[in-house]
Formats: structure tokens, C-alpha cells, sequence
């Protein structure tokens, strides 16, 4: 239960909420120092509530939050008299915070945003809050001459990194982003994201970022916690995350998912596309079979050549394409009912009506199933 | 929400609302005990039929007026490629800085036939319809033109967008302009006594005047307080629970501005007598009755001592007034724009409800406490001001709400999470931001209070004079040109309200 010399952050058993029922129902989460960590899961789950929580802007009903050792907040306990509650208002946590839509002070020129959390004996030494304010700046890869501009001036992008840059001015140890680019358009996005990646990277500090974005939070973060209904359900390396994840609910959030039923029998499963491996923990007996969309082929049986194995059961027609370019997901109805989707690179791509033949590569997920089907 | 903030706010939010409510008490009060025989020989009398038919007849002929005026006025300025829009806009405001009962003087003393109820609906109607027009004007602007342009490509001629896509969008621009109309119309007393034009207002202070026990005027105010509320309800469910919110996001465009063609020469013309009528008549007037003064043989040296001390008084007071309701409006804002919900609604509610009640009857309340519980209060200055705070309160809620989210918690919550304390974030973010709209609510307090009537007949300090008594006392003896000084000067002090009110537009302005 003590914090491990290397955690920048440990929630243990968060409980909070705004009266009612509670948000956070007994969260448990370690950062370690300098990586950063994705908090994921799907709206109204309390993923920002944690971030509020650790910020200082929610009080927790149960619970404490540790920030590099020291306990900034801990619900007391009241029958035990030596377990006083603990709370250390948000002004003295080493904690940098990115809201939603950066939260600039709209009075105030980027600059003076940018300094706004020094101490005023360092505000009072101009040269030297300019200076710090322009290597800020640079960090976040903005061009010192916005220092003297309002923050409406700005686009959404550059208000994101004028925030974080305000939020870094203090040096903390820990800085927390909330959806920091979800209001921003497509373009912006990514190279924002990189941005503030870059800068962030190069101050060492440890970061946790909550989104709702499975693509941001898998390419942006070292390791992702996946909060479901107040909970966190699995924490990973983003790898093992896509690749292993805890659950059907988790498998579908991560990523296009396939699932088909089938059974397990000494480590193998098989299903209506046959015998797959299946992963560990695979349980024994009726399972729910989840593949990701890039672990299934399609070799074209009526145009060119034939496949090696013709195989009746694992043949379909092509019945939607989602091109994206680079590659596309294909929709095909096997011959036995079911629809999978496989993702096919852009090059040789099959169209609506062919009949395909579908492969599939690498290890399945197997999640127990209830009750075995009538048919399998 | 962070570290809990002292619920003191709550507290004085809810003193504040309980001191507004005070008034309407006093008046269900009087309702619950008096004798139920007796107040039915008094209310079936044919005198309170007269005045009943008398109000009726105003409200509507007069709101239905102010209502075609107000929006026709409203698509013309907003929508049409009408000459001289951004003038139009603001001399279609202007109105609003002639008190009413400054207006009835300049017809009256210029057309000494203008009574009864076609000079009243002529007068009233010209004073208020701005009501109306700006909540339009300001929505008709707000109004999404994607939401026409839909329309229109799913095959609705112009017209019909109009009918079917804008109106019901104004709805609420409409009926919340429309119900100022008729508060102001059922408190009105001024402009009525001068057309010789008895409602119930004036008959309250007619009757106040003559028996000074106030019994039977506390009877009729039963009446009025009764048709004011009534107006809130069937307000408040005409509105409905719509919400007309702008969906999605991105930038919204200005509206294309509908050709007005052949039809450019009328729609000026129209526009221009409006204007010419609430504007130029009022104004001419007075420069009129000005110059006679001057002309006359009067004692014009001590007109003008006597003009003097009451503007300072005026000035004095409405200073006072104005600090004290923007004082007591702070808790009452805070509290419904940081903790939403349930209660703080009914806190806000509150504050209107004994706002929209007319003036007399807010003063009259008032000096039936003081009488008969504390007697010193009475023709106090203090209880005047206290007046003004339950009458303008909602003025400078209304500002403050806006200034306050102007200052959103995230922003205060940002100036914490970068090391500053709460009473630092309060000084350093929300104080900045708030401050102009702060101080629009102090001038538009100003401005009311500096040309209030009823309650200041009723409740000022024996030998107090401010501009609107002393244009009162000079008016109600026909000595028009001695009024003059007196109501241009208040013309003058309340033309700041024109650029207040185009400032922000969308602000709900009370009597």
C-alpha cells in the first residue's frame, strides 16, 4: 500500500461525486515518475472527475491521492480519530492543469497568462519573466511574438500550448492535461499533439492526459488506464492494451473488434473461421472469440486464382467497403450467417459482390460466454 | 465544488430576497385580513369596474401596439437592406431615455386634446415599444442564418420561412419584450394622471392622496398585485419549457439582408414617423417649453436655484441607490451563475416577482411597515433607497450574471491550479472580468432611479425634492415651462441608458 519510491502518483481507493451517487466508485492508479499516462474510457465514466480529483477541484468521499510522496488528499475515517482527513487546496499541489479548452484569461496578454503563477517577487524582475516567458514559449513551439497578444487572437491550437506553457512555468512535477485537444478540428489535432508531446517530453515531467479518443490516447501515452463506470479497469502499455485487453467492453472501446462465438479446448479456439490459438488466459469451454480487424486476410476466390485450401465454411461475399486510403475496412457475410470486418491495405482492395476467402493470423482473445450456443 | 466555499453567499443571497419579498408579504397580508364583506361592497362599486376596464383596455390595445411596432421595427433594422440601419438601431432606442410621464407632458402641453384612452395608448405605446424592439432586434441578430437557409432548400418560399422558422424563434424575444410592456403599463402613473387617464395605479395614489389611511388603496393594490402576477404566470407558460439554443459549433454568419426594392421609400417612411413621433414630438417639445421659459417674466434665476439642489439630490440619491442594489444584487448573481440548481432559481425568482410589481405598491407596502412597526424609518431616506433596491434589483442581477460569466470557474479554477489562492484568483481573474458589466448594472440603476416617480412621491422626506418630484409639483399645476428644465435635465441624465442598452442588447431591462 505505500507509495513505491518512483510513483509520481498513487490513487487508492478514490471514491467521489457531486452528492447522489458517486462518480469515482474505488479507483486505484500508480504513475510512475516521468511517464505519461493515458486515462481512457468513454464519456460520463469519471475520467475527469479523477483529473479534477487530483488537481484539487473535487474533495473525495473515500480514498486519498498521493503526489510524489506527499498525501494531498485523503477522505478521514470517522472511527478512527487518527486517520484525520487530508486536504491540500489545489494553489499547493506541484500540479500543472490543462482544461479543456485551455481556460486563458481573456484580460490578459499571453504573456502575462504565461506568468501569471510566478511569484510575484519573480513577476516584480522584468527581464527575467520575459526571458522565462519566451523560453516557454519555445518549448511549446510558438513564436515569441505572441507574447504581447490577447489569447482571442490565437487559434485553438496555439491557445492549447499557451496554456500548457502557462501550466509549466511553475515547473511541477506532475501536469495533468483534460481532453486538451478535443475541441480542436482534424489538422490541428495532430500537430498540436505533437507539439505539446515534444515539449513535454523535453522537460521530463510525468503527465496524465484524460481523453475519450482510444487512436489519441494509444499513440500519445506510455502507458493507458482504462476507466469504465468509475472504476479503472485495466492499466497497460498501449501494446498490450490493443493486443490484450481485459474484456469484450475493453476489446470494442480499444479498437474494431470481430467477435464470434466458439469454445476453447487446450489453448485452441474454434470458431466459424476455424482453429485460432488463443491467447492467455484463455478459459476453457464457451468463449466469445475477438480478433482485431488486421488479423483477418481476404484471398479472392472468383477473380484471380483460387487459394491454396479451398474452405467452405470460412467463404464470403463482400458486402461494404470504408475506404480510407491508406487502407479500408471490408464488411463480408460468410456463408454461415456471421459478418466480420477486415482491414485490407489500400493497395489490392476486393469490391461489393466478390466472394472471398477469409484467413485469419495471430493469437484470438477468448472472454468466457454465459451460456454455449445452439450452434457452433 | 473546491474547497467549499463559505456558504455566506447563500446567506446574504437569501436576506436579499427575503427584504425583496418584504413588499408582496405586507400586500397578501393586507388581502388575508381584511374584511372580506366590506372589501366586496369597495370592489363592487362601478368606479372599480371602470378603472378594471380602463387597465384592460390599455394592456392590450397598448401591448398589442408596442408588440407590431416592436418587431416590425425590429426585422426592418435587423433583416431588410434598410438606409441608415445602424442609426435607425439606435434612435429606435432612444425612446426609452424619455421617461414616460416626460413624454405624456410633451403631448399633452403640445396637443392639449390628447386624453382619454387614444392619447393614452398614443403615449404609452410610443414610450414602450422599445421594449419590444430591442429583445427582437437582439435575437433576430442571434438567429443562426443556416436555420433559414435550411429552410429555404427544403423548399419554403421567404414568407414561409418567416412564418414557420423565425417567428417561433422570437417567441421568446416577443412575450419576455411584451410582458415589460404590460408591467410597465399596469405601474404606470405619471403619464396616465397627466392624459386625465385613470387605472388602478392612479386611482391607488388618487385615493392615497385624498384618505391617507391607505386602506382603500391597499384594497385596490390587492387588485393590481393580483393582474401582475397573473401577467408573470401566463408569461411563464406561454414561454414554455423551449429552449431555443444554438446547436453545434463553429462561427455563425451575418444574415443576408432581404431586398426591400420599391418598397425601400414606405418602410423608411414608416421607420422615420415612428421615430418622429416617440422622438422628435418629446424632444421638440421640450426645447418648445424651454425657450418660453426664457422668454417669460418668470422668476427664471430661482427656477434655477431651485433646479439645482434637486439634481444634487437626485444625483445623491441615485448614487446611493445604485451602489447599494449592485451590492445586494452581488450574492444573488454569484449564486445562480456557480451553483445553479433549484434553489438558487427560487432565490432569483424572488427578486423579480417584487420588481415587477408596480412602484406604488412597493412604497405604499413600505410605509405600512414603517408606520406600523418602525415609525423612525418612516420618510427616511433609507426606506426611499430601499425602495429603489426592490424595485431595480433585477437590473443589476441581470448585469452582474453577465459580468460573473464572463468569469467562469474554470478560469478562477486555472488561477488556483497556478498556485494562487482563492481570494487572490477572486482579485486577479473574476474582479478584472467582471467589472464592466458591473458597472452597467450600477448606470442602468442610476438612470432608473434618477427618473422614478410613484415611490418617490410616496416615500421622500418631507422637503426633499429630486428632478422627478419637482417636474411633478410643476407639470400637475400646468406650469409646463417651469417643468421643462426639470425633465430635460432628466432626459440628459438618462441618455447614457441608450448606449447601455445597445452596449448589450440581449439585457432584460426592468421598469
Amino acid at each position: 500500500m505505500t507509495a513505491a519510491p518512483t510513483a509520481a502518483l498513487t490513487v487508492h481507493g478514490l471514491v467521489a461525486g457531486f452528492g447522489g451517487d458517486p462518480v469515482l466508485r474505488g479507483v486505484d492508479l500508480e504513475v510512475d515518475a516521468g511517464t505519461t499516462t493515458a486515462v481512457l474510457g468513454p464519456s460520463g465514466c469519471g475520467k475527469t472527475t479523477l483529473l479534477r480529483a487530483v488537481a484539487g477541484f473535487v474533495r473525495p468521499d473515500a480514498g486519498s491521492v498521493t503526489i510524489h510522496g506527499e498525501r494531498v488528499a485523503a477522505a478521514g475515517a470517522a472511527d478512527r480519530p487518527d486517520r484525520a482527513p487530508v486536504w491540500v487546496p489545489p494553489e499547493r499541489r506541484p500540479v500543472g492543469y490543462v482544461a479543456q479548452e485551455g481556460a486563458l484569461f481573456p484580460h490578459l496578454s499571453v504573456a502575462d497568462n504565461v506568468s501569471f503563477g510566478l511569484g510575484r517577487a519573480q513577476r516584480r524582475d522584468r527581464t527575467a519573466t520575459r526571458a522565462r516567458v519566451e523560453a516557454l514559449l519555445e518549448l511549446v513551439s510558438l513564436d515569441r511574438d505572441v507574447a504581447g497578444v490577447r489569447p482571442s487572437e490565437l487559434s485553438g491550437g496555439q491557445q492549447q500550448r499557451v496554456a500548457l506553457a502557462r501550466a509549466l512555468a511553475r515547473r511541477p512535477r506532475l501536469v495533468l492535461l483534460d481532453e486538451p485537444f478535443s475541441a480542436l478540428d482534424a489538422g490541428l489535432r495532430s500537430s498540436t499533439r505533437a507539439a505539446v508531446k515534444e515539449a513535454l517530453a523535453a522537460t521530463g515531467v510525468t503527465v496524465v492526459l484524460v481523453t475519450h479518443d482510444q487512436g489519441e490516447a494509444l499513440s500519445f501515452a506510455d502507458r493507458v488506464a482504462l476507466v469504465r463506470e468509475g472504476r479503472v479497469v485495466q492499466v497497460d502499455a498501449p501494446a498490450a492494451a490493443y493486443a490484450h485487453p481485459v474484456d469484450r467492453p475493453a476489446a470494442e472501446f480499444l479498437g474494431d473488434a470481430v467477435v464470434l462465438p466458439g469454445t476453447v479446448t487446450g489453448g485452441v479456439a474454434r470458431c466459424v473461421l476455424g482453429a485460432v490459438p488463443a491467447a492467455a488466459p484463455a478459459p476453457e469451454g464457451a468463449v466469445e472469440v475477438v480478433l482485431r480487424p488486421e488479423q483477418l486476410t481476404l484471398s479472392s476466390v472468383g477473380r484471380r486464382g483460387r487459394p491454396p485450401t479451398v474452405d467452405a465454411a470460412r467463404l464470403g461475399v463482400v458486402e461494404r467497403l470504408e475506404y480510407f486510403g491508406h487502407d479500408a475496412l471490408v464488411d463480408v457475410r460468410l456463408v454461415t450467417g456471421e459478418r466480420v470486418r477486415a482491414r485490407v491495405a489500400g493497395a489490392d482492395l476486393p469490391s461489393d459482390g466478390d466472394v472471398v476467402q477469409v484467413e485469419v493470423h495471430g493469437p484470438a482473445r477468448t472472454y468466457p460466454r454465459a451460456e454455449p450456443l445452439p450452434i457452433s | 465544488m473546491a474547497g467549499g466555499r463559505p456558504s455566506w453567499v447563500a446567506v446574504a443571497a437569501t436576506a436579499v430576497a427575503a427584504v425583496t419579498l418584504l413588499p408582496v408579504l405586507v400586500v397578501v397580508g393586507a388581502a388575508l385580513t381584511a374584511d372580506p364583506g366590506a372589501t366586496a361592497r369597495f370592489l363592487l362599486r362601478p368606479r372599480v369596474a371602470e378603472l378594471l376596464g380602463n387597465t384592460v383596455a390599455l394592456v392590450v390595445l397598448s401591448g398589442a401596439a408596442c408588440l407590431v411596432l416592436g418587431t416590425g421595427a425590429g426585422w426592418l433594422v435587423e433583416r431588410t437592406a434598410l438606409p441608415l440601419r445602424g442609426l435607425w438601431r439606435v434612435l429606435l432606442v432612444a425612446p426609452l431615455a424619455v421617461p414616460a410621464f416626460v413624454n405624456s407632458y410633451a403631448w399633452v402641453s403640445l396637443r392639449p386634446g390628447t386624453d382619454g384612452l387614444a392619447g393614452a395608448v398614443l403615449v404609452t405605446t410610443l414610450s414602450y415599444f422599445p421594449f419590444v424592439f430591442l429583445p427582437v432586434a437582439a435575437a433576430l441578430r442571434g438567429l443562426d442564418p443556416a436555420l433559414e437557409e435550411s429552410a429555404r432548400s427544403l423548399g419554403l418560399r421567404r414568407g414561409a420561412v418567416f412564418v414557420r422558422v423565425v417567428l417561433p424563434q422570437l417567441r421568446t424575444a416577443t412575450l419576455g419584450g411584451l410582458l415589460l410592456v404590460t408591467l410597465h403599463l399596469l405601474a404606470e402613473f405619471g403619464a396616465l394622471e397627466l392624459i386625465r387617464f385613470p387605472t388602478f395605479t392612479v386611482a391607488i395614489l388618487e385615493q392615497y392622496d385624498t384618505s391617507f389611511t391607505g386602506a382603500s388603496a391597499e384594497v385596490l393594490a390587492v387588485v393590481l398585485v393580483t393582474l401582475c402576477l397573473g401577467l408573470l404566470a401566463l408569461e411563464q407558460a406561454a414561454r414554455g419549457r423551449a429552449r431555443y439554443a444554438r446547436l453545434g459549433a463553429g462561427t455563425r454568419r451575418r444574415a443576408e439582408a432581404v431586398p426591400l426594392g420599391r418598397w425601400t421609400a414606405p418602410a423608411l417612411a414608416a421607420v422615420a414617423g415612428l421615430v418622429g413621433l416617440a422622438l422628435a414630438v418629446p424632444l421638440g417639445s421640450l426645447v418648445r417649453w424651454l425657450g418660453a421659459d426664457d422668454d417669460a417674466f418668470s422668476e427664471t434665476a430661482s427656477d434655477a436655484a431651485a433646479l439645482v439642489p434637486a439634481a444634487l439630490t437626485t444625483v445623491g440619491l441615485a448614487v446611493t441607490a445604485a451602489a447599494v442594489t449592485v451590492l445586494a444584487a452581488f450574492p444573488v448573481a454569484w449564486l445562480v451563475t456557480r451553483r445553479r440548481g433549484r434553489a438558487a432559481a427560487l432565490v432569483e425568482r424572488a427578486t423579480y416577482v417584487a420588481s415587477s410589481l408596480p412602484g406604488v405598491v412597493v412604497a405604499l407596502a413600505l410605509v405600512t411597515l414603517t408606520v406600523r412597526n418602525v415609525p423612525a424609518l418612516y420618510q427616511s431616506s433609507a426606506l426611499l433607497v430601499t425602495a429603489y433596491v426592490v424595485l431595480f434589483l433585477p437590473r443589476a442581477v441581470v448585469s452582474l450574471r453577465a459580468a460573473l460569466a464572463q468569469a467562469p470557474p474554470e478560469l478562477a479554477e486555472a488561477a488556483r491550479a497556478l498556485g494562487v489562492g482563492p481570494w487572490g484568483a477572486l482579485l486577479r481573474v473574476v474582479v478584472p472580468l467582471a467589472l464592466p458589466g458591473a458597472l452597467a448594472g450600477f448606470a442602468l440603476v442610476l438612470v432608473a432611479t434618477s427618473t422614478e416617480l410613484t415611490a418617490t412621491l410616496l416615500l421622500a422626506p418631507t422637503g426633499t425634492r429630486t428632478l422627478a418630484t419637482g417636474f411633478w409639483s410643476a407639470s400637475a399645476s400646468l406650469d409646463y415651462a417651469a417643468a421643462a428644465p426639470y425633465a430635460a435635465l432628466m432626459v440628459a441624465l438618462s441618455a447614457p441608458l441608450i448606449w447601455l442598452l445597445l452596449r448589450r442588447p440581449d439585457e432584460e431591462v426592468r421598469r
